[in-house]
């Protein structure tokens, strides 16, 4: 009987005769996707096509945006670079997620927690890092290099197309790193030892067996992140300019500064949208309908695969990636932070906590920085994870008609460079009749905005897991739909609710790429005035506001995971 | 309670019927069964009861007053009705107790009446012991149970069952049946019980309504549905039979190697459908001397013996193959010559 | 102040202890025009300043300096890159939602490009009239902007890097194989005074200045300050900067020298200017007189920079800017070249 058990339009006769306060409440859910969601996209394109001075309809915004080769360029640069980097994130993350989920591997509770660091750390501050190491000249790795050998030249140079991509890859690996470890986790052991009766070793099974199974997520998060590292705005601003290598969000940065051109900066966006949709839909049609979360096959024993004396191999690849996207950025930035000149390294007469007296109580941009951080992306996570909830619920329960319009919009902003969501956002409310520039409302309803995707798929997994029975119970027992969701489904769903609210406040409280343009004076987050503080290379001063930003999520995400318990988010139960 | 009344009642999911033309009345303190195998719109049917659907066409009455018609329908929380789930829905954020208690909670009876309904109702389902545990601390029976004092502790006007026994293993599926039973002999209240297992609905039935294809092939006590199964479906569904198809002919219908006198059945089409249970049927070494209406010569082409009984294929001369079961003793070899025979009031005339 | 008050109330106490009896004591000499504006100042919300005429530190450095000046006026830098400024101020002047109070940036044309939006308040301070001539035949002679500080240009060098005999005389070296990579520059089309440069060396040099930069391969910052910090810590070795910064760091005990090329020094005079639709109008006004005042003058001067007033004396070991050549650019032509040059810039660069 399961064809009958849900019926796609229960509610639409129910809506012809009793039109309830519940329904308009769905209805005011649609409204604000539309506000936070249609209307900046389509004042995006609509704004393409228009003649900045005249208000009339125009093609000359597109012939400006791409009229010129290096526009071009930058936007093929941009391909080149997301997929080098998205190859790298692979490189990492794959190997190390078999390696901490099917394998005896030393210290995988480590490996996996001190990944976790890489989930807390913003792009731009690794950027940083890998500044202070791989500087050409004063770089700590080139210090280093010199010192041994005597050679002037420099080891690994930062401002390079790879290094580049090297902060990109690990910047970005995290995703597929948890995506892939959850797919592991749930492959049934019971495949690879099918494969070993039959001969195969431990890497044939693993190439054979265990990688192929885990190919779908393995795809479908590389797009994810392929998506992610053509539209970070940090460590390009970081790196790009000096290496000399344009790409999309630079450009479109240039659109936004002398002479201001928001309609060419919105031209100029639209194809990068095109693509990410384009991949996207490519995605759908490879993979079918099963997206990046197929794996079959939950039952059967796990247990993990004995590699003997390969397992110290596989053990230094891993703490490579943790050394390279862990560890040593984040120790060159809590040095420098601590350093009168970071160039000087470490020594007692180069200590100093000036740098953080400067931040906490001179520099007045930082301090309500942090505050302003804190409290956007709080209020970000939390409007961001309501909102989700109520359109999850109402897409699973099917509560209105055309609910999947609802859940495709939630998504939606997937495919939306931050960069170009927040070039919407300033069209349509920064500027009068809104006017809603310098406030603190429209930082948050763009990182809600931004963020929604992963409030959307956190929330989804949640009400999923709750039997429509349960609430039904409540409906024939005599209690209404509110009531059923107050009594039964809010209460089930707050593991749900905390673990979503961290994976949307940890990104939030850091975002750049959406802040960058819609930051008053009075409202700038830390990492706008971070990225202030890079272009006069006071990094001192920079790692010890970026620390101390690291310190209150780290302490707000330990009080979570504390209340949840440890395996949130590393592993699923 | 004085009675549901389905009338005409009918549910398109796009271009498919999923429920059409049911009709079914219900007299207070009945107990119905909706029997049918998986899809044929039992559980539609039951969800259309309860308000959590629309019917796209006819209607359903409680009590003499139109709850669900095309043109709208009475939300389920108004309709004074209980449901036990399939899944159960025991709610785990909450205690056997606030489980059970919630529907009284919701009426706003007193603290000291409510403490004491559900007391009672605890104890007629022996799950006192356990009022301060939570569902996942019970297992599968003290669930079911749980969700039996939920649902009857309001005194619904309607009990609703949807599969409540598919979840739980065999022997317990068995208990369970007679304690539904017990219950509503001891509540007396009207219940309509969604299934697909044929021995539940015999069990605890008083009518049951058997559902093909979205229509209602028959109602009728269990006996009857058994001894005379109006419908191929019907005879097929329930226990099993042979179905034997014969042709109106000059002296009567004639059947493979037997005639039938053609008064004995109803309709004027040329094939006619008729059923014989298994153990209607009966072997003998010796041609029967009675005057059968049944009568055929041939030979055992197959035979299982299942302790309580022999399970014996037998074809006859003429190649019709037929189900029989007989008595331990009745032992018959693989290819002896027998006859088999059935007296006409086991032969049932099928639509 | 405001927040440091609410975060740290006894440090806040304290530093207001402290700043009193300074504050007291200069409130005798404010000029009428002074004391009316900071009477109306005080129930205002302070002033925000827009900047990339100083560094973060320095901005902070002068609105305490104000601030402590005119008690209870709070005093709020919001130091960026001049084309991240100029984003900002023309953003919010198209917008109609103007935050800040007054902007100052190192591109005079920047505030042409304000005023031709009608985003400037028409105000000339008063404190002008001590102004040294030369510097103020540069002020808007509509009164829209006013002169706010000079950076002379010129290059910062790594003394531990850099023999003395290669230590470069003229802005063209820059195109000089033997500086590979080894130089660096801030990006034209990020850093204002950087544009106005590149502007000078284009008129000097053409092109081919450009391209021969290029072939060195320099690092390339967002900001001027940015290349200071390159050649002091030793990542590069050669820099376009303010010679100012270069004496900041010499004094620091960093490991620089600084030299004037022999076409002369490069001067992008920095231009401050009120909002048309500053939030804070009177404090706005009230800061551009400070920025006029003999006080502020006095900070450049401590800072080993040129002041911008006649009864302020140059700080020794600073040129005075009517005794050694110097390259400016006229209003005008930065208007005029300031896009082909950029464009130029990306186009050789690649960025």
């Amino acid at each position: 009987m399961t064809v009958d058990t849900h019926p796609p339009a229960s509610a639409r006769t129910r809506r012809l005769t009793h039109f309830r306060p519940d329904q308009l409440a769905w209805l005011a859910l649609a409204l604000t996707l539309a506000v936070l969601i249609i209307a900046p996209l389509s004042m995006l394109v609509v704004k393409s096509f228009t003649d900045g001075t005249t208000g009339g309809f125009t093609l000359e915004n597109y012939v400006t945006a791409y009229g010129r080769a290096r526009h071009v360029q930058a936007l093929w640069n941009t391909l080149v670079m997301g997929l080098a980097s998205t190859v790298l994130a692979v490189l990492l993350a794959v190997p190390t997620a078999w390696a901490c989920t099917r394998t005896n591997m030393p210290g995988r509770t480590f490996v996996r927690i001190a990944l976790f660091g890489s989930f807390l750390m913003p792009p731009y501050l690794t950027g940083v890092g890998w500044i202070l190491l791989a500087g050409p000249n004063a770089g700590f790795i080139n210090q280093a290099w010199t010192a041994l050998t005597g050679l002037e030249a420099p080891l690994v140079d930062i401002f390079t197309f790879s290094g580049l991509v090297l902060v990109m890859g690990l910047s970005t690996f995290f995703t597929i790193f948890i995506l892939v470890s959850a797919a592991f986790e749930l492959l049934s052991t019971e495949m690879e030892d099918a494969a070993n009766i039959l001969g195969a070793g431990v890497f044939r099974t693993a190439f054979k067996i265990t990688l192929p199974m885990a190919m779908p997520t393995i795809l479908g998060s590389a797009l994810l992140t392929f998506l992610v590292s053509i539209a970070l705005y940090g460590v390009p601003a970081l790196i790009s300019i000096p290496a000399r290598y344009p790409v999309v969000v630079i450009q479109l940065a240039e659109f936004f500064s002398f002479p201001v051109r928001i309609e060419v900066a919105a031209a100029y966006s639209i194809p990068l949208l095109g693509i990410t949709i384009g991949l996207l839909l490519l995605q759908r049609r490879v993979l079918g309908r099963k997206g990046y979360t197929a794996v079959g096959g939950k039952g059967g024993e796990r247990r993990v695969t004995d590699l003997g004396a390969w397992k110290w191999a596989v053990f230094g690849y891993v703490m490579l990636v943790v050394l390279l996207a862990v560890a040593m950025p984040l120790l060159v930035l809590i040095m420098a932070a601590f350093s009168h000149s970071w160039v000087s390294g470490l020594s007692l007469e180069n200590l100093t906590l000036e740098h953080f007296r400067y931040v906490l109580f001179e520099h007045s941009s930082s301090q309500r920085a942090l505050i302003t951080s804190v409290a956007t992306g709080a209020a970000a996570a939390t409007l961001a994870i309501s909102l989700a909830l109520s359109i999850s619920y109402v897409v699973q329960r099917r509560l209105l008609p055309h609910a999947g319009v609802l859940a495709f919009l939630c998504m939606s902003p997937f495919v939306i460079p931050g960069i170009v969501l927040a070039i919407g956002f300033y069209a349509v409310y920064a500027l009068p009749p809104v006017g809603l520039y310098g406030t603190y409302i429209i930082l948050i309803l763009a990182f809600t905005t931004r963020f929604l995707p992963i409030a959307y798929t956190t929330s989804t997994n949640g009400v999923r897991a709750i039997n429509p029975e349960m609430e039904e119970a409540v409906r024939i027992l005599g209690g209404g739909q509110f009531t059923a969701i107050r009594k039964v489904v809010a209460p089930l769903l707050k593991r749900t609710l905390a673990s979503g609210w961290i994976l949307i406040f940890v990104p939030a409280a850091q975002e750049l790429s959406t802040a960058v343009f819609l930051v008053g004076p009075h409202t700038r987050v830390v990492s706008v005035v971070l990225l202030d503080m890079s272009e006069e290379g006071t990094f001192e001063r920079l790692a010890a506001l970026g620390s101390v930003l690291l310190l209150i999520i780290a302490t707000i995400v330990l009080i979570g995971v504390k209340l949840l318990g440890r395996d949130f988010m590393l592993r699923r139960s | 309670m004085n009675g549901l009344v389905l009338k005409d009642l009918g549910r398109r999911f796009g271009a498919v019927d999923a429920v059409k033309d049911v009709n079914i009345e219900l007299q207070a303190g009945e107990f119905l069964s909706l029997l049918g195998p998986s899809g044929c719109g039992k559980t539609t049917t039951l969800r259309m009861i309860a308000g959590f659907l629309a019917p796209t066409s006819g209607s359903i009455i409680l009590d003499g007053v139109e709850v669900s018609s095309p043109r709208g329908s009475l939300p389920p929380e108004k309709r004074g009705m209980s449901m036990i789930f399939q899944s159960y829905a025991i709610w785990p954020n909450m205690t056997v107790a606030q489980n059970v208690a919630f529907g009284l909670n919701l009426r706003k009876l007193d603290k000291a009446e409510i403490r004491r309904r559900t007391g009672e109702m605890l104890e007629a389902v022996r799950l006192n012991a356990l009022a301060d545990r939570y569902p996942s601390e019970l297992s599968g029976g003290q669930q079911q149970r749980v969700a039996l004092a939920r649902a009857l502790v309001i005194r619904p006007k309607l009990l609703l069952l949807d599969e409540p026994l598919s979840n739980l293993d065999a022997s317990l599926r068995e208990d369970m049946r007679f304690e539904i039973k017990r219950i509503h002999d001891e509540f007396r209240i009207t219940s309509v019980y969604v299934t697909h297992d044929q021995s539940e609905a015999m069990v605890t039935s008083d009518r049951i309504a058997v559902i093909n294809q979205g229509r209602v092939e028959q109602i009728d006590t269990p006996y009857e549905i058994y001894t005379k199964p109006r419908t191929r479906f019907v005879a097929g569904f329930i226990g099993r039979t042979n179905q034997i198809t014969g042709r109106r002919g000059a002296q009567g219908v004639d059947f493979a190697g037997f005639t039938l006198p053609g008064a004995a059945f109803t309709g004027s089409e040329p094939d006619v459908f008729i059923s014989v249970r298994p153990q209607s049927l009966h072997l003998s070494a010796e041609e029967p001397v009675t005057d059968n209406a049944l009568k055929l010569k041939g030979t055992i082409a197959g035979r299982a013996f299942l302790g309580e009984t022999w399970d014996y294929v037998f074809r006859s001369d003429a190649g019709l193959e037929l189900r029989i079961t007989a008595r331990p003793h009745e032992v018959y070899a693989l290819g002896a010559p027998v006859w088999a025979r059935a007296s006409s009031d086991q032969v049932v005339q099928i639509l | 102040m405001t927040l440091i008050q609410r975060l740290m109330p006894a440090t806040g106490l304290a530093v207001l202890g402290l700043l009193l009896p300074a504050s007291i004591l200069q409130a005798q000499d404010l000029t009428a025009t002074e004391a009316a504006l900071y009477e109306a100042a005080q129930s205002e919300n302070g002033v925000t300043w827009y900047t990339s005429q100083l560094t973060t530190e320095q901005a902070e450095q002068v609105c305490a300096l104000f601030s402590e000046r005119y008690e209870g006026v709070g005093c709020f830098p919001v130091r960026a890159n001049g084309s991240s400024t100029l984003q900002r101020v023309v953003q919010e002047i198209q917008a109609g939602a103007v935050q800040g109070d007054v902007v100052s940036t190192n591109g005079v044309s920047d505030f042409e490009e304000f005023k031709s939006l009608g985003g400037l308040a028409q105000y000339r301070p008063e404190n002008l009239s001590g102004m040294e001539p030369s510097l103020a035949a540069l002020n808007d002679s509509d009164g829209y902007y006013f002169v706010s500080g000079t950076s002379p240009f010129g290059f910062v060098y790594n003394t531990e890097i850099v023999a003395p005999e290669d230590v470069p005389t003229s802005w063209n070296d820059l195109t000089d194989p033997r500086w590979r990579d080894q130089i660096a520059i801030a990006h034209p089309g990020f850093s204002g005074s950087a544009g106005q440069w590149a502007i000078a060396m284009d008129r000097l040099y053409g092109e081919a200045f450009f391209q021969g930069l290029a072939a060195n391969d320099p690092q390339i910052g967002r900001s001027i300050a940015d290349g200071y910090t390159l050649v002091t810590t030793g990542e590069r070795s050669l820099t376009v900067t303010s010679l100012a910064l270069g004496r900041d760091a010499m004094r620091d005990g960093k490991p620089v020298d600084l030299v004037v090329p022999e076409e002369g020094m490069f001067l992008p005079p920095s231009a401050a200017a009120v909002l048309a639709d500053a939030p804070n109008p009177n404090s706005a006004r009230l800061f551009a007189e400070f920025l006029a005042s003999a006080e502020f003058s006095e900070w450049l001067a401590s800072m080993g920079r040129n002041p911008l007033r006649t009864d302020v004396s140059t700080p020794e070991g600073v040129p005075d800017l009517t005794e050694v050549n110097v390259i400016t650019v006229s209003v005008a032509e930065s208007l005029e070249n300031q896009q082909r040059v950029v464009e130029m810039f990306r186009d050789i660069f690649g960025i």
